[in-house]
């Protein structure tokens, strides 16, 4: 090796030092840590103590978990195919020559850079069974709006909506998308006839197709992972009906001393996700075109 | 060389400065400090501390501990970079120090001429104490009552003087005074609903009145599911139905989000609030200064057939264990100073909490009564004070958080008629009966 290449190895080692040493000392030793802290009783207060499978026993036969487990499938089912159904039709709304249009493009994205925890508190106002605002524009057509956040009914729900106010990043990624569709392909389906719902059909669904993934992908691990809502808006309730699973999770490990379970819990929900994901990239292949041609 | 010799010479200058300047002073990490009067109350006692004390720096951090940020506690464990003194809410101080997480301040207190267990009242003292050893110096304490709305009351033909005997008495009060629209909607409530939903303290506060608790005398068996605390839940399951229902009373308690804090019965929404406290007062001198002249104070009505019992919570000062022993001293000093007779009086005005010492206690009715003008609505802190005879402790167990978070499930459950009293009893007491026998197992 010559000298150069030699002094720019070690720079290029010394350059890359702090990211590597950040990710041994903050990612995968605390990752290996919580794997062998789930296999045991640990409080942190006191020594860990190994138990083997225990704590993955107890928690699946624990109802508090099911329940989680359940109103966590049920806000990431509906919550992903809110958020990839509403950003793509607003993309495609924001997606058209109209004058101005970058501060349509802008007002909708703000509110996802907004902090999570004041989206949280504005949507609690905003939910109020007596003084919200979603009640209020309900009665314009008659309607008597539910207690949202306080009816175990309406919680689940709530959140979800809650949730679409927040997919101002997918609207982002489903623009550049769009615009990555090549106008050609447009123009020769209109000569060939093809209507506005073909167009869509036959060319901007298929080639959208891998940004659709890909914003399947996190917003599923982002839904996966709830919890500043809860944590917020209703503490889990009412009759445990917002109960997500790493909310229950946080309670395990800073409420209940049982970080044991808590890491227990962290681990089952990485390898659900990481299960789904790769499913989701077996399925792609019969729906996700990467190529035009 | 003379470059050298003067860069060695000023090093050495420079280090035997911060030297010097460190030597002799102490730190004292104080967290904990909670917000509003009471945590203003706070750091004004420990800046006086400061100004007399000028070789000690106590430094704050603020956020309640013993309920919520328990995390950063956690942390620091795990980190061992423990401060030297917490101020934390006593309804938590045996789980930690189950644990080991406390230092015991058994030595300490009975080396000290300013703070002395006789002098302490019996339910704090027991709440600070785990298996026979005292964690925690009590310094505050939240005295609840009934607090009852006199106009309300007349409105609908009740005698102010003569509150409700019993919880029976009291849902046909509170029905009496609940007000609906023309659409059946609540507009003005006989209880404060959010009480019922919030945390499961009027629950506990019924318990206690008929003697019943959540753990056995010994601690080891969980005993929510006692039938005197089903009979419990059921009546308050009742309150709620006969007012409309949880739905009906979760409406009219949601606007109370949009109130910063302040609870309906300081505003005159509310006639009555089953555990109100001292703090009712403070919400009042923001919200309606005039209606603290409307207010009477009783102690919360027993189950038919108990005595009426005061929940006491409060905060009190910790070291954590591992505080070096100079250390704890340090920061024990520093807990009489806040013991100071001066020093109570100022706490208590500004916080509208009292202390749970007998001598302060003394010490607090002699000043109302020499200067009703510094308390706000003295006759209203005379009915709080009046209530400390009948003051009862949350019994301290190595799961007091977990227990509270399943009563409040099973209260949750009941009132939403998702489960029947006792199944919901039966639910929480099995999941804490668990964790009981998994904490007693390992102790053996």
């Amino acid at each position: 090796m010559s000298s150069f290449k030699k002094v720019q190895t070690t720079a290029g080692i010394i350059c890359a030092l702090p990211s590597i040493l950040g990710f041994f000392i903050f990612v995968l030793g605390p990752a290996v840590a919580s794997a062998y802290f789930s296999f045991t009783r640990y409080t942190v207060i006191e020594p860990p103590e190994f138990i083997g499978f225990e704590n993955y026993k107890a928690l699946i036969s624990e109802d508090l978990f099911k329940i989680s487990f359940y109103n966590t499938i049920y806000l990431t089912s509906l919550g992903v195919l809110s958020t990839i159904f509403t950003s793509l039709a607003l993309a495609l709304l924001l997606n058209q020559k109209l004058r101005g249009i970058s501060i349509y493009r802008t007002v909708f994205f703000v509110p996802s850079i907004t902090p999570l925890v004041a989206n949280a508190v504005i949507w609690t106002l905003f939910l109020n069974g007596k003084y919200g605002l979603i009640n209020y524009v309900l009665s314009w057509f008659g309607i008597n709006g539910p207690a949202w956040l306080a009816d175990p009914r309406w919680a689940k729900p709530a959140l979800i909506i809650m949730g679409i106010w927040g997919v101002g990043q997918s609207i982002v990624i489903y623009l550049a998308g769009l615009q990555g569709i090549p106008l050609e392909l447009y123009e020769a389906a209109e000569v060939d006839g093809a209507g506005i719902i073909a167009r869509f059909r036959y060319i901007t669904w298929p080639l959208l197709s891998p940004t659709t993934f890909f914003i399947l992908i996190t917003s599923t691990i982002a839904h996966f992972q709830m919890f500043v809502q809860p944590y917020v808006m209703t503490q889990g309730g009412p009759a445990d009906a917002t109960m997500t699973y790493v909310y229950l999770l946080y309670n395990k490990a800073f409420g209940w001393f049982k970080m044991g379970e808590a890491c227990a819990m962290a681990w089952m929900l990485f390898i659900l996700v990481i299960t789904l994901t790769m499913l989701q990239f077996y399925f792609s292949k019969k729906w996700v075109h990467y190529e035009l041609f | 060389m003379v470059k050298k010799v003067l860069t060695l010479l000023l090093s050495v200058v420079f280090v035997l400065s911060l030297v010097s300047y460190s030597y002799g002073k102490v730190t004292i990490r104080w967290w904990g400090i909670v917000g509003g009067p009471q945590g203003e109350a706070l750091k004004s006692m420990a800046n006086k501390y400061m100004k007399l004390n000028p070789e000690v720096t106590i430094e704050m951090r603020e956020g309640a501990l013993g309920l919520t940020d328990v995390a950063a506690f956690l942390a620091a464990i795990s980190a061992r970079q423990t401060p030297e003194l917490i101020y934390w809410d006593r309804f938590t101080v045996a789980e930690f120090a189950a644990r080991g997480a406390f230092m015991p301040l058994d030595e300490l207190i009975a080396s000290s001429k300013v703070i002395k267990t006789k002098d302490m009242y019996a339910y704090a003292l027991k709440e600070a104490s785990f298996k026979g050893h005292i964690y925690a110096v009590p310094h505050d304490a939240a005295t609840h009552g009934l607090a009852i709305n006199i106009t309300h009351y007349k409105e609908v033909g009740l005698d102010p003087s003569k509150p409700p005997k019993d919880f029976e008495e009291f849902i046909v009060y509170a029905k009496k005074l609940t007000k609906y629209d023309d659409k059946g909607n609540i507009i003005r409530c006989g209880i404060e609903a959010s009480e019922y939903f919030n945390d499961p303290t009027p629950l506990v506060v019924l318990m206690k009145s008929v003697g019943a608790d959540w753990v056995s005398p010994d601690g080891k068996r969980c005993t929510v599911n006692d039938p005197k605390i089903v009979v419990a839940l059921d009546a308050i399951v009742r309150l709620c139905d006969a007012l409309g229902g949880r739905q009906k009373l979760q409406d009219f308690i949601s606007a109370q989000e949009v109130m910063a804090g302040i609870s309906y019965f300081a505003t005159g929404l509310t006639s009555q609030y089953y555990r109100g406290g001292l703090w009712l007062l403070a919400q009042m001198q923001r919200a309606k200064p005039e209606l603290a002249k409307d207010v009477k104070v009783f102690p919360s009505p027993p189950m038919p057939g108990g005595k009426p019992k005061a929940f006491m919570g409060g905060f009190s000062f910790v070291i954590p264990a591992g505080t070096p022993l100079d250390k704890a001293k340090e920061a024990f000093k520093f807990i009489e100073f806040c013991m100071s007779p001066e020093n109570i009086l100022e706490y208590e005005k500004a916080s509208t909490k009292i202390i749970p010492y007998h001598s302060a206690i003394n010490l607090t009715k002699k000043e109302l009564q020499a200067k009703p003008q510094d308390f706000f609505a003295p006759h209203l802190w005379k009915d709080f004070l009046n209530l400390i005879r009948i003051g009862t402790p949350r019994t301290p167990t190595p799961f007091n958080f977990l227990i509270y978070t399943e009563l409040r499930r099973a209260v949750d459950n009941a009132t939403y008629h998702k489960m029947s009293s006792k199944e919901a009893l039966d639910q929480a007491a099995s999941v804490i009966q668990k964790n009981l026998d998994e904490f007693y197992k390992k102790e053996r």
